[in-house]
């Protein structure tokens, strides 16, 4: 490696702590805490990151309890979010998104031919930022696979928070669904809270306070920007977020900027996993429209959001040994 | 189905899982091509190599270059730059050219895929 890049590394990683944060809370159907052990393995391999977890009692003790294994030697931290089931449900932000007797649902697919839906819970996301233990943190979801470093460099760039603006299916097209591209017909770009680069400066608490300000006044916004009412979205609330820092302009920015190689490859949920072998990921890439027609696709040394999450746990063990 | 026809359908599916498999390369590729020097994100492109090269050849001790967001950065190093984006961009073009070779060489959907 060239001089000159290495001092810029060596420089960053003196002067301040990295790492990287997952959130993972469990529901009925999703063992988040799983998926966060993968996808912090992948980290931990390619970015050579150290990665803490913030989660609730309840989930972790699900997790140790049906794959009888620790977690310690893959979190270097495991904070636990003390707020209960209780507590969530007398947030009155949390009982309006309540659809029958639970609450902000989400309808999974796994393929085109299973769909299940199960309850999100995410309103908290924009704590990362007071809970993460580090100077510079990348947060990922729990269903993100990194296969190569670039999002290393996200720590050498001097834009304080980073996240993905466009995303790219596997077969290297646009998302097929408009509203992973705008949050409604005409409207602004959609950001990702997939993965996203912080500091701890004030230009980031900024971002984080204004998300917490979108999700308490979600609904004067869903009137305001027009995007369909049910789900509370995190990409919605940052993309909003965004839109609002930036001075109602959508601009190239230097504060707050997009993550290297974007657009953000992703696994949408009716794609399946075909197999794995030593180096990569074989998938069914569907066609949108024409459920019944595939390709196959190959995916090395690409970072992936892998959203077809009953895939990763039906090829979990040899999703594991790419990162071991 | 007539074999004729089905050999016609078998192409097109090789075509079309190629023609993604390449498109699939080419998105790697242009990200191996960014580095980050002096806190800022470039792209190591021939034009850029070509530009800090003459800078360099010039003798000029510092250049304005702008970054892959447009924001001009003052290079103080030139020389030591231009080493970067030489090997930044010679890693990324041979892996291009590793993954170009790959696939040139596969002649069924399987083999495109790593599919055994």
């Amino acid at each position: 490696m060239p001089k000159s890049k290495k001092q810029d590394q060596l420089k960053n990683s003196s002067t301040s702590s990295k790492g990287a944060i997952f959130l993972a809370f469990n529901n009925k159907e999703i063992n988040y805490v799983k998926l966060a052990c993968l996808s912090a393995s992948s980290v931990r391999k390619h970015l050579n990151l150290p990665c803490s977890l913030i989660t609730d009692a309840g989930s972790l003790r699900h997790f140790e309890k049906s794959e009888h294994k620790q977690i310690d030697n893959i979190f270097e931290k495991i904070i636990i979010d003390e707020k209960t089931d209780e507590d969530y449900k007398k947030d009155h932000f949390y009982s309006k998104y309540k659809i029958g007797n639970t609450d902000n649902i989400r309808k999974f697919y796994d393929t085109p031919y299973a769909k299940f839906k199960s309850q999100f819970k995410n309103l908290t996301k924009h704590n990362v930022y007071n809970l993460s233990p580090y100077d510079k943190t990348i947060l990922f979801d729990g269903d993100y696979l990194v296969n190569n470093d670039i999002l290393n460099l996200a720590f050498n760039i001097d834009a304080p928070v980073q996240l993905y603006k466009n995303a790219q299916t596997l077969k290297n097209t646009e998302p097929d669904h408009n509203l992973d591209k705008r949050l409604n017909e005409a409207g602004i770009p959609l950001y990702w809270s997939t993965v996203i680069y912080f500091d701890k400066s004030p230009m980031s608490k900024m971002f984080f306070d204004m998300w917490e300000h979108v999700k308490e006044n979600y609904d004067y916004y869903q009137s305001l920007y027009k995007f369909s009412r049910g789900l509370y979205r995190t990409d919605f609330a940052v993309s909003i977020s965004m839109h609002l820092l930036k001075g109602f302009v959508d601009c190239i920015d230097d504060v707050f900027a997009e993550l290297p190689a974007s657009p953000m490859k992703y696994m949408a949920y009716k794609d399946d996993i075909a197999s794995v072998d030593k180096n990569g990921i074989v998938f069914f890439a569907n066609e949108y429209g024409n459920e019944w027609n595939n390709i196959l696709t190959y995916s090395e040394g690409e970072n992936l959001h892998m959203m077809n999450k009953r895939a990763m746990d039906r090829h979990y063990n040899k999703l594991m040994e790419l990162y071991v | 189905m007539d074999i004729k026809l089905e050999k016609a359908l078998d192409f097109s599916n090789f075509r079309q899982t190629l023609f993604n498999q390449q498109q699939t390369l080419k998105a790697k590729v242009i990200n191996e091509l960014l580095l980050t020097y002096q806190d800022s994100i470039f792209k190591a492109t021939p034009e850029l190599i070509g530009l800090v090269k003459t800078i360099v050849d010039f003798n000029y001790p510092t250049v304005i270059i702008d970054d892959i967001n447009e924001n001009p950065v003052n290079i103080k190093s030139p020389k030591e730059f231009l080493e970067n984006l030489i090997a930044t961009y010679s890693k990324a073009k041979n892996s291009h050219y590793i993954g170009y070779a790959k696939i040139k060489k596969a002649r069924s959907v399987k083999k495109l895929v790593n599919f055994e």
